[in-house]
């Protein structure tokens, strides 16, 4: 219990430590908020840095932020007029949560399946039909994926739709497009595991025991790859739940993985400090609950920690 | 894998898609006209508010929108505005001049923050014998197009009390449309107003603008049939959509140019005229719009050539042999014989083609070494403002139709200037311009203006910018024109 509260002080510090060096390294690039190509006049500019407190000293601008994380609140952004942090990340958190969810799903059970199926399958046609199929993915930028998905399945065969998020269906493509690539990964770990799993003592005087084929599989196969697999899937998971700015853009879906470049680029210092911290607080989560289930898989890793 | 659970949620919150749906680009900025200034936000607000004065979108006259006569006395001093007596916002209730004095007094106040405030400065603005009078200390030949603008259109009291940039609950409109749905980056629905003037059952009853960050995206959901028209389509994509979609597609025109900025204040190289022409002199253009694609047509001037009476002066484009000549003599003055220079752009896949373009015909043609530097937009801006740079991309989209939005820009001192570029006689005959009450004595005093400029070598002219829209061809009602205007209320199925 200790160990794990621990971990939780751990993690609400990395929080604000990350969000203190954005903060600054945000404030320290070149360029603000309302630099564009039409220079607004001094008495606008001066109207605006006073509306948005940005005349204030950098260390009050600091702790008007910091009260902000620890509030909720993060106050309104300065690239949509009108419209708070909390509205914006209101909206996109659902959208990438489905997103990053499914794509979580398919990754899950394409790559443990892979990764399972190599492991135990005694054709070698197959294995290589299989571990080629996961090179090649591995290989291969989810953009490119999306774009053949879209061909294929969207315009090809007119199953589903090309963009957007109004039917069920639309999500099909963007989960798969962002969740094979990362089957992949989990398909060469687990396969990786799977294999010195096969060839444990553990293993062998398993199967001279005669246990059953299904039984060998999850206790003498599974179980151990998982410990990796899980430690992997933390932070990826964190990762794939906080959005992806290339596939929410080719499907139009208005997730927080746009954010990540968008407001950084536009000096949205406050939505950029937002999606940061929903993004540490997420990964933090994440490998909490990673470690967490390593300990109640793996005993071991406790003693270690 | 709670987030799953929420899937069937959202979609089956997304309301049925609407009559028409548009792929409006990304997000709009604001949805407060006198905030918003991004071109998706002009097409929507277009929509959603009617101003005092409108551009008709064939001839480029001034016509009356809301207000129902207008005119000017005191040599563009004083504006008087007559409002229209059926000008109604969308609960039925009137549309008053006192809506227009306060909407315009808050555009002015330095609370609002304003882009436009300028247009309104020192103005004093009352009703007077039941018109709307603006007094300006100054002459102001276009306040009238400028009233064609959003950023001028009444809004009404319940806008005017919030906080600017919070659009309130039970909000009301003058336009054709009224907004009575918004979901951030996803799509914003406008429905039918039925107490406008120009209302008609015939029109689409409602209308969804799409927030959709990528063009190709947007061209997909075109291609899948979800979208019916595009406003903005991916220069890269004409050649393709004019064999496969002839009947879908509009190119036309835009008010818009692309130009190179020299930095030319005393201490530096480009303060010699000779090179600034050499460097002028020695682009292709043709061969740039051919690079870069899509329909722009080729510059050597500064204000595109769309506007029905004005005719800038002639310029010489491309003279590779007058090129070489100027630099011998810049080489002689300067008394440097390997000349340097560095190109300062804001990152795109389209301004490193450009800049890559100049950089081997400067080199080529003259020998000159250029060494590119690239940036993102909001890093570029504050450098080139500070003007730490020797050649420099630009672009400017006209706020206005006439020539003045494109010219002011090299007044001294003016914000925008950008180049150190300074003329006792520019600057005199802008502000002669700004006097004249005559309308084509003025045109002929802005072209005066715009030789100077081109003659001094001021600027590097590239290309005038055009606009592709793809529209479904079973929707009539609409007519691609030069300003860009879309009359949402005259569309039709057919």
């Amino acid at each position: 219990m200790n160990n794990l509260l621990r971990r939780i002080c751990f993690a609400l510090a990395s929080v604000m430590l990350v969000h203190a060096l954005a903060f600054f390294m945000l404030h320290s690039t070149r360029g603000g908020p309302f630099d564009s190509n039409q220079q607004f006049s001094a008495e606008t500019l001066a109207a605006l840095e006073q509306r948005y407190h940005l005349n204030e000293s950098l260390l009050n601008q600091y702790l008007n932020s910091l009260q902000g994380v620890v509030t909720l609140d993060f106050g309104p952004s300065l690239q949509y007029q009108g419209t708070s942090v909390q509205e914006l990340l209101g909206s996109a958190i659902p959208v990438s949560f489905i997103l990053g969810g499914g794509a979580l799903l398919i990754a899950i059970i394409v790559g443990l399946s892979a990764g399972m199926f190599v492991a135990s399958s005694s054709s070698r046609w197959r294995v290589a039909a299989v571990r080629f199929s996961g090179s090649a993915l591995l290989a291969t930028p989810n953009f490119v994926v999306a774009g053949i998905l879209i061909s294929i399945f969207a315009f090809g065969l007119g199953l589903v739709p090309v963009a957007g998020h109004r039917q069920l269906s639309s999500w099909l493509l963007p989960c798969c497009a962002l969740g094979l690539p990362l089957a992949a990964q989990l398909f060469v770990l687990i396969q990786q595991h799977a294999l010195q799993a096969h060839d444990s003592n553990a293993y062998r005087s398993a199967v001279a025991r005669g246990l059953s084929k299904r039984s060998l599989n999850i206790n003498y196969i599974l179980r151990p790859s998982l410990t990796p697999v899980l430690a992997f899937l933390g932070p990826a998971t964190a990762g794939i739940l906080t959005g992806s700015l290339v596939i929410e853009q080719i499907f139009s879906l208005p997730g927080l993985g746009t954010f990540f470049v968008q407001a950084a680029l536009a000096r949205d210092y406050t939505l950029a400090l937002g999606v940061t911290v929903v993004y540490t607080a997420t990964l933090a989560s994440c490998t909490l609950i990673a470690d967490v289930l390593i300990m109640k898989f793996d005993p071991r890793s406790e003693a270690v920690s | 894998m709670k987030a799953l659970a929420l899937l069937p949620l959202l979609c089956c919150c997304s309301p049925q898609p609407a009559e028409l749906t548009v792929a409006n680009g990304a997000e709009l900025d604001s949805f407060d006209p006198q905030l918003a200034t991004s071109a998706g936000s002009t097409r929507l607000l277009s929509a959603v508010y009617d101003c005092m004065t409108a551009i008709d979108p064939l001839s480029g006259e001034l016509l009356t929108e809301l207000a129902s006569s207008f005119e000017s006395s005191d040599s563009n001093r004083q504006w008087r505005f007559v409002l229209r007596s059926d000008a109604r916002w969308s609960d039925g209730s009137a549309l008053t001049l006192t809506d227009v004095r306060d909407s315009w007094r808050r555009l002015q106040r330095p609370s609002t923050a304003a882009p436009y405030s300028d247009w309104l400065n020192d103005a004093k603005i009352e009703i007077v014998a039941g018109a709307l009078q603006v007094n300006f200390s100054t002459p102001q030949p276009l306040f009238a197009t400028y009233c064609t603008y959003h950023a001028l259109a009444p809004i009404p009291a319940i806008l005017r009390q919030a906080t600017p940039g919070v659009i309130p609950d039970n909000m009301i409109y003058s336009g054709p449309y009224k907004i009575v749905e918004h979901r951030i980056r996803d799509f914003t629905r406008l429905a039918i107003n039925t107490e406008h003037a120009d209302f008609s059952t015939e029109s689409f009853a409602t209308i969804d603008f799409l927030s959709v960050d990528s063009q190709w995206t947007s061209l997909n959901l075109y291609l899948d049939s979800q979208v019916d028209f595009i406003p903005e389509v991916p220069q890269l994509a004409l050649d393709k959509l004019q064999q496969q979609y002839p009947d879908a597609i509009n190119i036309t025109p835009s008010f818009a140019s692309y130009f190179v900025r020299l930095q030319q204040d005393d201490q530096q190289l480009l303060h010699n005229k000779n090179l600034r022409k050499a460097l002028s002199l020695a682009i292709d253009r043709e061969q740039l719009v051919e690079l870069i694609g899509g329909s722009r047509r080729p510059s050597a001037t500064l204000v595109p050539d769309l506007l029905p009476n004005y005719v800038s002066p002639k310029a010489t484009s491309t003279d590779y042999e007058a090129a070489r000549a100027a630099l011998a003599v810049a080489v002689r003055d300067l008394g440097e014989q390997h000349i340097a220079i560095d190109y300062l752009y804001p990152s795109s896949e389209m301004n490193r083609t450009i800049a890559e373009f100049l950089q081997q015909q400067w080199q080529s043609v003259l020998g000159i070494k250029v060494s590119l530097n690239q940036l993102e937009a909001k890093s570029f801006f504050p450098l080139q403002k500070s003007q730490e740079y020797q050649t420099s991309h630009s672009t400017w989209i006209g706020d206005y139709f006439d020539p003045f939005t494109f010219l002011e820009l090299f007044q001294s001192g003016h914000r925008n200037n950008r180049s150190s570029f300074s003329n006792i006689e520019y600057d005199s005959l802008l502000a002669q311009a700004q006097r004249c009450a005559d309308a084509a004595q003025r045109l002929e005093i802005l072209a005066r203006a715009e030789k100077i400029l081109l003659d001094e070598y001021a600027i590097i002219p590239l290309c005038f910018d055009s606009n592709i829209q793809l529209l479904r061809p079973s929707i009539s009602g609409h007519t691609a024109n030069k300003f860009g205007i879309i009359q949402w209320q005259h569309l039709r199925r057919q």
